[in-house]
């Protein structure tokens, strides 16, 4: 995702002299092709996220399009506050740009978890989230930044996603269906999009149901708009992410204040596991969203509860 | 504009600082006072206030508390509204009690918490630089403010970026939230601290506007500039000079008609 990323934006950047790319110090071997390309319009701001952000807010200010690029946590927590008031209060042309999204990061422990991230960025005022679920996703993500002006985060894996979409460019503003399904939905963000596929292929071979699976790139209520949620009698939600305020709770939001009267199941990691050592897919599995899991959810909600109902 | 003109101005913003803190039963009366000399050198003295012209001057006001000082200067230099300042903090007015940029575009940067002004300033003087454009980013921060650590994230890059065309004015005024800057967190020897950030570093009287001048006169300079401007916290008024108390207060009618008397015309 991260190559995806930064060999999208060095092109458009050919065409759109006002693209800034501002990095913290990070991107060993991905940022340099826009660095070397377009001298003039690159900084490294150091190790400084503070900083880093309110000059980018700067920097947009003076009519930049300017894109921040970090890891982790360090470009949104780190310096949350320049964030909330010098760009979103200010409603600049900011994007936020992180690499490492849930357990990318894997063994490289809490500090490289961004599982807080979307909870916490979607409370600020107009910020657009984009969390795409495999590299077409990213690429067309990069233009719809670029075609929003405004403050934005772009929740990105790391390297070496899997491709989901067999097409060239995607629509980012409507929900994306990824498996066909009649009478159950999942919905997903981000690139645990594959564990669910695995799932639901899993799930039909055994049961013979199809779920369908859609992905939800942006996270925003006018995305969400025209979906007939009540096509489906069970929905699901999963997330490389808490609990707390993350997508499915945004799901949750979303069904409640629309008054939508549908079985929602919502799938996060459980943060019982954040002090345990693994690489992603060990991560995704002890922290029970990885397809295995996602599997027994499904079973759970759709046979056993039906069982249950009949007898 | 001559000395007396920026005097005449300084006294009529102090008179509008009394008035609007205790109309408003308002905070941070003696911030404000302290910092009105060194606002209205800046804002009378900047060139260009068109704000589409790129190559103008920019005032970003860091310590955002004082905000009826800026905004007391702002309007004697015709730069705001007289019914702004008029109905300060008033339920649905357009200024409140930390510097905002929603009614007023030339502050540009809304402030309240401290250490916001000098990263964003990094960001307006490189793009001058990057884009070519002239004129001088001023930052106005508060000697307690010098405690954030943002500030000196920003202080190391914009000298490492040789931003000659970025200006601090630090208001000295000894004086923070509970004690003086001194007890709560050692600044001195600041000067030394800017220095060996690679800054051009100098002091100044913050209320001498010859002293001042040197501010706004740029040439020659290769790397950022930092003026510490020796202050008083509540300046122009004895009982709130110095006064630790006078960073909460507001001035009631009796304080304000003693305030007022002792301010004297210039």
């Amino acid at each position: 995702m991260r190559n995806t990323f930064i060999n999208n934006l060095t092109e458009l950047a050919s065409h759109d002299e006002s693209i800034f790319l501002v990095v913290g110090d990070l991107g060993y071997g991905v940022v340099e092709i826009f660095e070397n390309k377009f001298p003039s319009r690159f900084l490294n701001a150091g190790i400084a996220e503070q900083n880093m952000i309110g000059l980018s807010a700067g920097l947009a200010k003076s009519g930049y399009k300017v894109f921040v690029y970090s890891i982790a946590n360090f470009p949104t927590l780190r310096c949350l506050e320049q964030i909330r008031n010098d760009v979103c209060y200010g409603d600049l042309d900011v994007t936020i740009v992180s690499v490492g999204a849930g357990f990318s990061y894997g063994v490289l422990g809490y500090s490289h978890f961004a599982i807080e991230d979307i909870s916490i960025m979607r409370t600020l005022p107009g910020i657009k989230i984009l969390s795409p679920s495999d590299p077409v996703e990213v690429k067309s993500a990069v233009k719809y930044a670029l075609n929003n002006p405004g403050p934005k985060y772009l929740r990105l894996g790391k390297n070496g996603e899997q491709i989901i979409h067999q097409t060239d460019d995607v629509n980012l503003g409507s929900p994306i269906e990824i498996q066909n399904g009649s009478e159950y939905c999942l919905l997903v963000t981000g690139s645990i999009a594959t564990e669910a596929l695995l799932a639901v292929k899993k799930f039909n071979e055994e049961f013979n149901i199809d779920v369908a699976i859609f992905s939800i790139p942006t996270i925003s209520t006018d995305l969400l708009s025209e979906f007939k949620f009540n096509k489906f009698s069970k929905i699901f939600t999963l997330e490389e992410h808490v609990a707390s305020g993350g997508f499915g709770s945004f799901i949750a939001e979303f069904i409640v204040d629309n008054r939508i009267s549908v079985d929602l199941t919502r799938i996060f990691i459980s943060t019982k596991s954040i002090k345990l050592i693994g690489d992603q897919a060990y991560l995704r599995k002890v922290s029970g969203i990885d397809f295995t899991s996602i599997f027994n959810v499904l079973k759970s909600k759709i046979i056993d509860m039906e069982t249950n109902l009949d007898s | 504009m001559e000395n007396s003109d920026l005097l005449e101005i300084a006294y009529k913003a102090r008179v509008s600082v009394l008035k609007m803190t205790h109309k408003a039963k308002a905070a941070h009366v003696g911030s404000s006072l302290s910092v009105v000399d060194i606002a209205v050198q800046l804002f009378s003295q900047i060139s260009k206030r068109d704000l589409n012209d790129q190559s103008r001057d920019i005032v970003l006001v860091s310590k955002g508390h004082a905000a009826a000082g800026i905004y007391a200067v702002l309007a004697h230099l015709n730069l705001i509204p007289f019914e702004y300042i008029d109905e300060y903090c008033e339920n649905g007015s357009a200024l409140g009690g930390h510097v905002t940029s929603t009614n007023v575009e030339i502050l540009e940067l809304s402030t309240g918490s401290l250490g916001h002004a000098l990263p964003f300033g990094v960001g307006r003087a490189l793009a001058k630089k990057r884009k070519r454009f002239d004129g001088t980013v001023y930052v106005i921060l508060s000697d307690g403010e010098c405690d954030e650590g943002s500030n000196w994230e920003a202080a190391l890059l914009a000298s490492h970026l040789k931003l000659d065309n970025l200006v601090v004015v630090i208001d000295r005024n000894k004086l923070q939230s509970l004690k003086g800057t001194e007890e709560t967190v050692a600044l001195e020897p600041l000067s030394d601290k800017w220095e060996a950030f690679g800054w051009y570093c100098t002091k100044i009287n913050g209320h001498n506007f010859s002293e001042l001048s040197a501010v706004t006169q740029s040439s020659g300079f290769t790397s950022p500039r930092v003026y510490i401007a020796d202050t008083i916290k509540g300046r122009g008024v004895s009982f709130m000079e110095n006064n630790m108390s006078w960073h909460y207060k507001s001035p009631n009618t009796e304080d304000l008609e003693k305030a007022l008397m002792e301010l004297g015309k210039p």
